[in-house]
């Protein structure tokens, strides 16, 4: 590989002043010219100049931005992801310090959303934020999707799960989907129609024998609510969880529909096919 | 007839001295379906939400073959 020319930040701002574009727009337009800016220069070896375009170009939407979502946040955006809508109804808590990204001790109390909207304004003040401090719900969902080139679920409850899934479905995205108990996690790339949840959280193992359907209140104390989740369960996860985006986003070739489950205490990764 | 069953999370205080590492390796005298199995492991089967049988997608009613690999998974909705 010959030397690529790069672009700094500083330079980025001339650029942008002096031509009356903003500097996403500057870093696009050098990238079309194989001008690298400077903070992606290191993705050059797994993105063309084109891709990191495409990704500057292109919006996400990370519903939940807790656990996993803070790290998918912050990840997407030192990739140069260059959009992104932020949701989460929920606060900051003491117990969310061993694991979720963006909680400190100074914004406890703080809406998890715009936690993470002034994280990744401080990492990457060119990404185009929508904010909002409030749970999905079939009625606010088409607001949040709206415009996203692909979707993340990282929620914390399955009936929230199925909603994203559900309006994902009707808008024609691709959702990445994530879930994390204890030391394992599973992650799934559901392609836009694609029924993945409703097989592995509707139509598990009960409905086989045609039983359960009305039992499953009684089943509702999910692993995560007795296990807990540790520290690096969600970082490991959420990394899986963005690489899936990125690669989707960037018109990389996708693996096969499958469900994927790592389990950190054994340091195994095993693909499920559904 | 040799099988291999690996248990996620809660479903792994059902069975004591869990090995997530190796899992249960054990040795059935006869043929018997993934939810007999599940009841002889004493894994309650409104737990159980997710099957893996040999990595595809599988239910109770299902026969377990010699040689084969069952995951048991309860419902997982952490983020």
């Amino acid at each position: 590989m010959g030397v690529l020319r790069t672009i700094s930040l500083d330079e980025i701002a001339v650029q942008a002043k002096t031509s009356g574009r903003t500097s996403l727009q500057v870093m696009c337009s050098c990238l079309e010219q194989g001008i690298w800016p400077l903070r992606f220069v290191r993705n050059s070896g797994v993105f063309s100049a084109e891709q990191q375009r495409r990704l500057l170009s292109s919006k996400a939407a990370i519903i939940g931005c807790g656990g996993l979502g803070g790290h998918v946040a912050t990840l997407l955006t030192r990739a140069g992801v260059g959009s992104l809508a932020l949701c989460d109804g929920d606060a900051f808590s003491e117990s969310n310090l061993n694991r979720q990204q963006v909680c400190r001790e100074s914004n406890l109390g703080c809406n998890k959303a715009e936690a993470a909207a002034a994280e990744v304004a401080a990492l990457a003040s060119h990404v185009t934020l929508r904010v909002y401090p409030e749970n999905l719900t079939a009625q606010n969902a088409d607001a949040i999707l709206l415009g996203a080139d692909i979707a993340l679920d990282c929620l914390d409850s399955i009936p929230a799960r199925l909603l994203l899934q559900k309006q994902a479905t009707a808008l024609g995205l691709t959702l990445i989907h994530a879930a994390i108990a204890g030391e394992e996690g599973f992650f799934a790339l559901v392609s836009p129609g694609a029924d993945t949840l409703q097989r592995i959280y509707e139509s598990g193992a009960n409905d086989a024998e045609g039983t359960n359907r009305d039992n499953r209140e009684q089943i509702s104390l999910t692993a995560e609510a007795v296990l807990g989740v540790p520290t690096t369960t969600p970082a490991v996860i959420a990394a899986f969880q963005a690489t899936l985006a990125l690669q989707a986003l960037t018109g990389k070739e996708l693996p096969p529909p499958a469900l994927h489950h790592l389990d950190l205490s054994a340091l195994t990764l095993e693909t499920f096919r559904l | 007839m040799p099988i291999t069953v690996m248990l996620s999370t809660t479903l792994r205080t059902c069975v004591p001295g869990y090995n997530p590492v190796t899992g249960l390796c054990l040795d059935l005298p006869e043929s018997l379906t993934v939810g007999d199995l599940a009841d002889r492991l004493g894994l309650p089967r409104g737990e159980i939400k997710i099957i893996m049988l040999n990595g595809r997608h599988a239910g109770f009613a299902q026969i377990v073959r010699d040689g084969d690999r069952i995951g048991y998974f309860p419902a997982v909705g952490g983020g």
